[in-house]
């Protein structure tokens, strides 16, 4: 591993915030997986346990994550990772000992994103391991593996395109407040786009096909003819955010 | 002095584009909630809020994670961010004293808060009105306690985000605290309401909305209220040595 890039995933490791957010996840995994076959519970949080329960359940708490409560987890470990560290005139520092500004925004990109596909990974170990506790071997049903597996794949690309979205944020507002405001807005508008009835906008938008997947083939296959289309699009839009980053790098003064 | 000082906060608060957006949030989602009781009133017991109960349940929107985490947010602007950018010296050059600078601050905060909160009212009683006509005063009695209970709560809610921004370092990881903070505590509030209900004021902002159904009764309500009161005593505690400690 390129030096730079180890120096910023111990940063980012260093990051207690982290272990304490995976902390609560589990706990609230672990409440859910057991307190809600209780019939109070599920009358109280409007769910059917024989729906969201046993093979379901790592598909039913990946929608804790990877929606609101996830990008806007990033979005505040982000700009502390370039926004705070560019106030604290910390991003120069690697220029000064010879590190050219696409090397940086190279291993700022690569940890950050990594560090996306990582919490997802982190969330479905989770998930999985309390639905054991829970339900024991049921919960390995073939199909329902390899169909909740693709879905957590796809959040991974998914929140992988919305993180380096988030970089090219970071660096061309250079502001904290600014980034978690655009963020937001973004929130809104996916919201928006996804229950309005303008199919073109819907199709080029990068939030559409997650919550295609996520809320309309809820507990189903995603087709490929839906999934190609949705992988595609997260992936220009993905491309288009680094290169936004690298101009921008290359242009402003640190 | 306060009021020279108030008199900034406001004109600083007033500034931020953030402040404009929730509105804007608030709005759309209130907008969003009367829709879909009219259009699928059986979908999550929607129904059941449709007409006189409206606005209870926009002031459960309202508290689930939008407006708390809104209240933190505001708290990292006025409170973390200056600290950061070292804005905090200014006034202390000219002669105010620290506990001033952090009065005027919460007191802009509780403002603010009250502020956000009677919007959410005040909009929702309109959308419902437009809706629903007169039905949305059927319930008034009901919602008016909720609506006075709730400011118990958001009071201590507000001096635990002032004590919390003095403690982090910048904005983002004031963020990310509160996000934390609020996660646990829905999930508390789920589940071990019973348990909690002695020590945890932010219990009270789920309780006193009627939140997934839950009665309220008179011991609760006293209750409530002395352990809101006491933890905002421990809480202006917790600031005054904060802010007597702090090097700013």
């Amino acid at each position: 591993m390129y030096p730079l890039t180890k120096l910023y995933a111990q940063k980012m490791l260093r990051q207690k915030l982290i272990y304490i957010f995976f902390a609560c996840f589990f706990t609230a995994s672990f409440f859910y997986a057991f307190l809600i076959s209780t019939p109070q519970m599920e009358e109280l949080l409007n769910i059917n346990i024989g729906i969201v329960g046993g093979k379901n359940f790592p598909e039913f708490m990946m929608r804790f994550y990877v929606g609101t409560v996830g990008i806007l987890f990033h979005v505040f470990l982000l700009t502390l990772f370039i926004c705070e560290e560019d106030r604290g005139k910390m991003l120069y520092q690697p220029l000064l000992h010879g590190e050219s500004r696409s090397r940086l925004l190279r291993s700022k990109t690569c940890v950050a994103v990594s560090m996306s596909m990582l919490f997802v990974l982190v969330t479905a170990v989770i998930n999985y391991t309390t639905a054991f506790m829970r339900w024991g071997y049921k919960i390995f049903e073939t199909s329902a593996v390899i169909r909740t597996a693709a879905k957590y794949l796809l959040s991974g690309i998914y929140m992988s395109c919305i993180t380096l979205g988030m970089i090219a944020l970071c660096i061309c507002t250079r502001n904290t407040l600014k980034t978690i405001l655009f963020v937001i807005v973004y929130m809104l508008i996916d919201s928006l786009i996804y229950s309005s009835h303008i199919i073109f906008l819907q199709k080029i938008w990068i939030g559409y096909y997650f919550n295609l997947w996520t809320f309309s083939y809820e507990y189903q296959k995603i087709p490929l003819k839906e999934m190609l289309p949705g992988i595609f699009v997260m992936a220009l839009y993905g491309m288009l955010f680094y290169q936004i980053s690298l101009c921008r790098t290359k242009k402003t003064d640190f | 002095m306060i009021t020279r000082l108030l008199s900034i906060q406001f004109a600083r608060l007033k500034r931020q584009k953030i402040l404009y957006l929730y509105f804007l949030i608030m709005a759309a989602i209130i907008i969003s909630n009367a829709l879909q009781c009219t259009s699928s009133p059986e979908e999550n017991g929607m129904g059941y809020y449709a007409g006189g109960r409206f606005p209870t349940l926009c002031m459960q929107s309202y508290i689930d994670i939008i407006g708390t985490l809104f209240l933190g947010f505001m708290s990292a602007v006025l409170i973390c961010g200056e600290k950061a950018s070292g804005m905090f010296k200014q006034p202390l050059l000219s002669g105010v004293s620290k506990r001033q600078l952090i009065i005027a601050k919460t007191v802009s905060i509780f403002i603010l808060a009250g502020t956000c909160f009677l919007f959410v009212i005040i909009f929702s009683m309109g959308t419902g009105f437009v809706v629903w006509g007169n039905h949305v005063f059927d319930y008034v009695r009901e919602y008016s306690l909720q609506i006075l209970l709730l400011a118990f709560p958001q009071m201590t809610m507000v001096l635990f985000f002032v004590l919390l921004s003095l403690y982090m370092s910048n904005i983002s990881s004031m963020m990310c605290a509160s996000l934390i903070i609020l996660l646990v505590n829905n999930l508390f509030s789920q589940f071990f309401g019973k348990y909690i209900l002695f020590v945890d004021f932010m219990y009270y902002l789920y309780a006193f909305s009627g939140y997934n159904g839950m009665a309220l009764q008179g011991s609760r309500i006293v209750l409530g209220i002395v352990v809101n009161l006491v933890t905002a005593m421990i809480l202006v505690y917790g600031i005054r040595r904060r802010t007597d400690s702090m090097i700013m």
